[in-house]
């Protein structure tokens, strides 16, 4: 359907940045997830499309042609509201066809396009509802319909889960995905909760204090995080990071020396420098690897959660958290994580390798 | 939990007794012939009913030209009011910072007495041949004035109770801002268009000092009631105020719906 295209797309209200240099290009029929804590600037992105905000600076561009300077209803861009907004005086029907009656189209055109994305939302038997008669998940799949119905070119979703309980969320969630697969519409998917993030899209942006951490596909973004705020976000539990100091082609940390490879001595120079090691906390085996860091279990701090188990650990004088897999009974004396898992940031939280 | 409930209703009937029985006084009044009216010691029960204070009215006051001008007077004012305190309404939802000022600016057309107002506006009135309008359209100007603040205030609640993801689905929708306002926001906002209708017509319905200083000839009901009441005629004056009561209830009976029908519910969640 249609390709976006971000060109440093940056939001300023009065002297705070909510968006900064957003650069991103989202390929036809691509499933962005925008992650973010709260307040990162993720939903200001989809106002920013939508047309409800204008641009401090940059670009929007839907295939090819400029939009961030078009009316929103001109755009063709459609928006699921995090609290779906339906109109509560209309019925269903009334809902869906709404945006269809806003441009004109006819009486019975209407009422067959309404009709059709009804079936395929499972809504046909609720058309003549009122929204105040309708379960969260049943009004979540209006406000989709409502916003497919006139085949928007760009879709806009923000945090559609948010107000479901956690059941209902799992189902919904493969839904969207399964509908967005088979429109093949290009969309955007605003979310705080990483699991999301990594299911649904092809791609995650990751965005911290209005500026973009990394883009990626939710592997890569898992195996090779660019920051330390990206593997501090991404996993969870979330990865470990400990300060540790390097000097003279080894790292150290506590009491625990590790050689590194010629590469990354090279990369890291030749002085001492601070810097972090991440260790994801599947990392930790009960295995003894010759180059790795070990960590030795606290006494009774283990969390079974039945498919998993967690486990404080110590590496010198941090803690760490380890997740042995299954149900652990007895925990190791030692918990090694080798160094071809453990992943380096420089001072300022960058990623080297 | 029981003894509380119990408690709680008969606190209700406390205060229903005491709102009702000058309702039932008037009643009383209005159907009973003077002289029982003023019986010492007074009579709760009616002794003789009596239709004659109703009969007597038309010859006594021109009773049908009273009630048409009061009808209408307030009909006129709540839609002039509503009419011209909507757009301003609207304006304000979306201005929270301008609220202390149009508190201010509201309160202050209060806090002259309608009374000392009259006299000048009287005397401009006779100018703008508005003064003893058959019609009444100068004290509907006036009500207007005193209707508007009203219905202001609970329309910039009740718009400012619409959230404004609504509003905003509906321009990404392809509406227009009027479009919004007409498809979306004022379906929404009906029980305040209700409350404020009603209120403002009680305003207007039993307004005195107006009524009694623009209006020579041509009176509405409020000061025909007080001439008869004062030339002693408590129970003509009570027939009158029956008389009134029953415009009110209907008006009531007729917008208490709207503004019952929580229209907001199911918007979102």
């Amino acid at each position: 359907m249609a390709r976006a295209e971000f060109e440093a797309v940056g939001k300023r209200f009065g002297e705070t940045v909510a968006l900064a240099d957003f650069t991103l290009t989202a390929d036809d029929g691509e499933l962005i997830t925008v992650l973010g804590p709260s307040g990162c600037g993720k939903s200001t992105l989809l106002r920013l499309t939508a047309g409800l905000e204008t641009l401090t600076h940059g670009r929007i561009r839907l295939d090819g042609q400029r939009i961030d300077d078009v009316p929103p209803h001109e755009r063709n861009v459609a928006m699921v509201f995090q609290n779906y907004a339906l109109y509560p005086h209309m019925t269903v029907r009334g809902n869906i066809e709404f945006p269809l009656r806003m441009r004109g189209v006819g009486t019975a055109e209407r009422r067959q396009q309404a009709e059709e994305v009804a079936a395929l939302l499972e809504l046909g038997s609720l058309l003549e509802r009122r929204p105040a008669q309708l379960s969260g998940g049943q009004r979540q799949r209006v406000a989709l319909a409502r916003a497919l119905v006139r085949h928007p070119a760009l879709f806009l979703l923000d945090e559609p889960l948010s107000n479901l309980d956690a059941r209902l969320r799992l189902s919904v969630r493969q839904y969207i995905r399964e509908m967005q697969r088979r429109l093949h519409v290009t969309t955007l998917y605003v979310t705080h909760d990483q699991t999301e993030a990594m299911t649904l899209g092809d791609r995650i942006v990751l965005i911290h204090q209005g500026h973009i951490q990394q883009v990626d596909t939710p592997v890569a973004m898992y195996e090779r995080p660019a920051n330390t705020f990206v593997a501090g976000f991404i996993g969870s539990p979330p990865m470990n990071l400990l300060p540790a100091e390097y000097a003279a082609g080894a790292v150290r940390v506590g009491d625990q020396q590790l050689r590194l490879s010629p590469e990354l001595r090279q990369k890291l120079g030749q002085g001492t420098r601070h810097i972090h090691l991440g260790v994801r906390p599947e990392a930790f085996t009960a295995a003894q690897p010759p180059d790795a860091l070990v960590g030795i279990p606290a006494a009774d701090t283990a969390e079974i959660l039945g498919s998993e188990t967690l486990v404080r650990a110590r590496i010198g004088d941090q803690q760490v958290t380890a997740r042995l897999f299954g149900v652990a009974r007895e925990i190791p004396p030692r918990l090694a994580a080798p160094l071809a898992q453990i992943h380096f940031f420089d001072e300022a939280g960058k990623r080297i390798d | 939990m029981k003894r509380g409930k119990m408690l709680l209703v008969a606190l209700g009937v406390v205060v229903a007794v005491i709102d009702l029985l000058p309702l039932a006084l008037i009643l009383k009044q209005a159907f009973t012939p003077d002289k029982e009216s003023f019986a010492w010691p007074p009579t709760w029960l009616p002794h003789q009913l009596t239709a004659e204070n109703f009969r007597g009215l038309q010859s006594a006051i021109r009773l049908d030209q009273g009630l048409w001008l009061s009808v209408f007077v307030a009909l006129l004012t709540v839609a002039s009011s509503l009419a011209l305190a909507l757009p301003a309404a609207w304006v304000a939802a979306q201005r929270p910072r301008l609220d202390r000022p149009l508190d201010a600016a509201m309160i202050v057309t209060r806090l002259f007495p309608s009374i000392a107002l009259a006299v000048p506006l009287a005397a401009l009135f006779v100018h703008l041949r508005l003064y003893n309008n058959p019609a009444g359209l100068g004290l509907w100007l006036a009500h207007t004035l005193l209707g508007i603040p009203f219905a202001f205030l609970i329309l910039r609640n009740g718009l400012r109770s619409v959230p404004l993801e609504l509003e905003e689905a509906a321009r990404l929708d392809g509406a227009s801002a009027l479009g919004t306002f007409w498809r979306i926001t004022l379906p929404l906002v009906r029980p305040s268009l209700a409350a404020a209708g009603i209120l403002v017509f009680l305003v207007s319905w039993d307004e005195f000092a107006y009524a009694l200083l623009l209006q020579v000839t041509n009176r509405s009901l409020p000061p025909l009631l007080y001439y008869l009441a004062a030339f002693g005629y408590p129970g003509m004056a009570s027939a009158v105020a029956a008389i009134m009561l029953v415009p009110a209830l209907c008006i009531i009976l007729v917008l208490e719906p709207a503004l019952r029908s929580g229209v907001l519910s199911g918007s979102g969640r």
